[in-house]
């Protein structure tokens, strides 16, 4: 190495920790804007990777799980500990709360032992200070070797001195490493045998030999399943008797303790902590709100909050949005004088600004409903709600922790199926994930909220909609319940959960974090419901029908010759007559005659071939059904769109039948996306099929029922 | 900080019946090596001192070890032995 150290031009940092650290409240102060959101090979975990620029460095910055350990046991875990071990990022920075120091050096020490250069942020310095706990940073970086630096991501403090650290490290200027922790002379022995063992066989993947040792006594099935040598695992099992009958525990344990008494003599060493009372703020709140009686009904009255904003306050700026694509849709029709429209006219109008605006006007609920989750998830209640609502899930065969994929599934279903990999237990994971799409996520809202206001009275539209999230959730405890007894028999794994103290959201986080999820939801507009969009007018346009069973034009004039005097009755017939021809010109295109054909199947549903097409474009994603009717509805229609979508699906369906399709949309098929993220996360086309043709046929049983019997009885109205 | 490993004795009450707001000593974990190792990340292992602080009868509890808060359910709290 040259004395005058030359600064590396381009450096790649990992950003490692527990969870609930503010890892990603640093990861956001060090890149800004300058991030990338993907997923790491092989795995749907998320993998975030930013830029920025510190000292004359270009800084590459990957934020890694958060994971309290580098165990093989949970994805996140594997993911973390492939990633440090493959990629070997220049530097490793290891963020921890200082006010819960102990439990977060647990994973440093592993760290350390992985050989790699390591610096430790410690971030919540003024929560630890106020709760009297002093960390002497100094000695503290004599004894790990690693440079500390004091932080407090929520204000953006210390980042600078943080980036300092990192480039002083990667050009080479680290502390000296400290001595390794040793085991004890029991265990040691045994991972000095093992490891010689490993080394003979010469395969140096996956880390060095004593590491790889050292992991096989905990049992670690990632590293055991890359042994293939029989010596080794008979060595393994060997010496993890000879450690138990030594020691009376069993390796893994001996392992851990020795971890925490080395934790607990650094922190004697570098910690000061005066004497302070044991509960907390945070205990007092979670007394109320994990309260035996009251927990619940003060879960489902946040819940019942969460909704009634999400749709109180998104009313005005969706009013704006639907304004101003109408207000689009006409003065794009303006440009062509009339009598002139052409095939492109009705290709942006009717294609592209029906379809998208369609689409795009709810994106204030979307929004707002993520904003709210956002808040749950940030202020630690979310932990909460999944720890009140454990008991009862359990009755289903599901998991405390499947509460929270299943609230996030309001949102959307495919980052609820993603959130499904907290879950240790793969049967709990499969379950939850399974029965997650019928949870109603935020692109049903748009069917809801078309026809809600279109069928029902004012005083009945809260209710309506109320009954179908509930009947959604019913159903999906119901086929949880239904599929743990039998595909999917089995103990549900024993929980255990963090519940990080509650903490006031900073507004940035918040926004960042709702901002993440609309992006998706905009891209997704702009990508595939346009292409969809345009796909679907395309089918409702062509093939052109030509030639009439009747003659249109003639009989519109005949009807203004013969009722000239009773001008009702001539609007009434010319109404009847445009209806004629426009369902004639429809039934004749490829979208009619697909909806035809599945006519036969739908109509004990209440359904005509019109919503037949519709359905069809809902598997690609269930906005396009609201997209798709407006078309229908507005193909044909050519110049006169006085009669807003609402009035005319009013003309042509009954409530029951409204209702039915809401039934059927919110069970049916899950979206493409969904299917394909359960493949991804499940591994298996096998379940992703079962997930789609399972809940079709849920969803055509239970529309059927409601459709047979509501339309027998005297209030079906239809 | 005891000077050796106390042995695994396998006796102790469960933690679902351990009073609460009182410290109380892990003694075992009955369960496989995957549980225990992951357990012992999050500061619950053999010999660590623990504080049951909210529990409702049979249920899922909350416990207090080191700084942190766990919340875990029956079946969890069942394999946990403390004294």
């Amino acid at each position: 190495m040259t004395s005058v150290a030359t600064p590396a031009k381009t450096i790649t940092i990992a950003l490692a920790g527990n969870p609930n650290t503010g890892k990603t409240t640093l990861f956001n102060n060090l890149t800004g804007a300058r991030q990338h959101v993907g997923n790491y090979p092989g795995v749907t975990v998320e993998k975030k990777e930013g830029r920025c620029r510190h000292a004359g460095t270009e800084i590459h910055v990957v934020d890694l799980p958060g994971v309290y350990s580098l165990t093989a046991a949970a994805v996140d875990e594997l993911v973390a500990r492939n990633y440090l071990i493959e990629e070997r990022p220049q530097v490793v920075v290891n963020i921890l709360d200082a006010s819960n120091l102990e439990r977060n050096l647990y994973l440093t020490l592993q760290l350390i032992e992985l050989g790699q250069p390591l610096v430790l942020a410690l971030n919540m310095s003024d929560v630890a200070q106020r709760r009297g706990i002093q960390i002497d940073a100094a000695r503290l970086s004599r004894l790990l070797g690693a440079p500390v630096v004091p932080l407090v991501s929520t204000r953006n403090e210390g980042t600078r001195a943080l980036l300092d650290a990192v480039v002083a490290v990667a050009q080479g200027h680290a502390p000296p490493a400290p001595a390794p922790i040793t085991y004890g002379q029991e265990v040691e022995e045994e991972i000095a045998a093992l490891a010689a063992l490993l080394a003979q066989d010469g395969d140096a993947q996956h880390g060095d030999a004593r590491w790889r040792a050292i992991k096989l006594l905990e049992g670690d099935e990632a590293v055991a399943a890359g042994i293939s040598a029989p010596r080794v695992s008979a060595q393994v099992d060997r010496s993890s008797a000879r450690i138990e009958e030594a020691l009376h525990n069993p390796p893994e344990i001996a392992i851990a303790d020795r971890r925490y008494r080395a934790i607990a003599e650094l922190c004697r060493d570098a910690v000061r902590s005066t004497p302070e009372p044991k509960r907390h703020l945070s205990d007092r709140i979670d007394a109320l709100v994990t309260h035996r009686w009251l927990g619940m009904p003060l879960f489902l009255g946040l819940m019942y909050l969460v909704f009634q904003l999400t749709f109180t306050l998104g009313t005005p700026p969706m009013d704006w949005i639907d304004g101003f694509f109408g207000w689009l849709g006409s003065t794009v029709t303006g440009w062509w004088p009339s009598g002139s429209e052409s095939l492109l006219q009705s290709l942006l109008v009717d294609g592209i600004i029906a379809g998208v605006g369609g689409v795009l006007v709810f994106l204030p609920n979307i929004l707002l409903l993520f904003l709210a989750i956002a808040l749950l998830e940030d202020t630690g209640y979310m932990a909460r709600a999944a720890f009140i609502m454990d008991r009862l899930m359990h009755k289903f065969g599901l998991h405390g922790k499947s509460f929270i994929p299943f609230i996030i599934g309001f949102g959307c279903s495919v980052p609820a199926i993603m959130a499904t990999r907290t879950m240790e237990n793969r049967r709990d994971r499969l379950l939850t994930m399974l029965v997650v799409p019928l949870v109603s996520c935020g692109a049903r809202l748009p069917i809801y909220v078309l026809l809600i206001p279109a069928f029902f009275p004012h005083a009945l539209q809260a209710p309506v909609l109320w009954s179908l999230y509930i009947l959604g959730i019913l159903l999906a405890i119901g086929s949880a319940k239904l599929m743990s007894i039998t595909l999917l028999k089995g103990e549900t794994a024993p929980f255990v959960m963090e519940l990080p103290p509650y903490r006031l959201p900073t507004v940035k986080s918040i926004l960042l974090h709702m901002w993440e999820r609309g992006w998706l939801y905009l891209r997704k507009a702009g990508t595939i419901i346009l292409g969809i969009s345009v796909l679907l007018w395309v089918l409702t346009s062509f093939p052109k029908k030509t030639v009439f069973a009747q003659d249109y034009p003639a009989l519109t004039q005949q009807a203004q010759q013969q009722l000239a005097q009773d001008q009702e009755a001539l609007d009434q017939r010319l109404q009847e007559l445009e209806e004629a021809e426009q369902a004639e010109t429809l039934a004749y295109t490829a979208a009619g005659r697909i909806g035809h054909a599945m006519e036969p199947a739908l109509r004990p549903l209440g359904f005509d071939w019109r919503i037949g097409t519709a359905l069809i474009g809902a598997v690609a994603a269930k906005e396009v059904f609201v997209a798709q009717l407006g078309i229908v509805f507005a193909v044909g229609e050519a110049d006169e769109s006085s009669d807003s979508l609402r009035a005319q699906l009013r003309k042509q369906y009954s409530p029951l039948v409204a209702y039915c399709i809401m039934l059927f949309c919110l069970i049916t098929a899950p979206c493409m996306a969904t299917v394909a993220v359960t493949k991804r996360e499940s591994n298996s086309w096998r379940w992703a099929l079962l997930q789609f043709a399972g809940l079709t046929a849920l969803a055509y049983l239970v529309t059927l029922i409601v459709y047979q019997i509501g339309s027998r009885l005297p209030l079906g109205g239809a | 900080m005891t000077p050796i490993l106390p042995p695994r004795s396998g006796s102790g009450l469960p933690l679902l019946l351990a009073p609460t707001d009182r410290p109380v000593t892990v003694h075992d974990i009955r369960g496989g090596s995957e549980l225990r190792t992951r357990l012992a990340a999050l500061g619950v292992y053999p010999g660590v001192e623990l504080t049951v602080i909210s529990a409702s009868l049979g249920g899922p509890c909350i416990i207090a070890v080191k700084e942190s808060r766990l919340a875990l359910d029956r079946g969890m709290a069942h394999r946990i032995l403390v004294g």
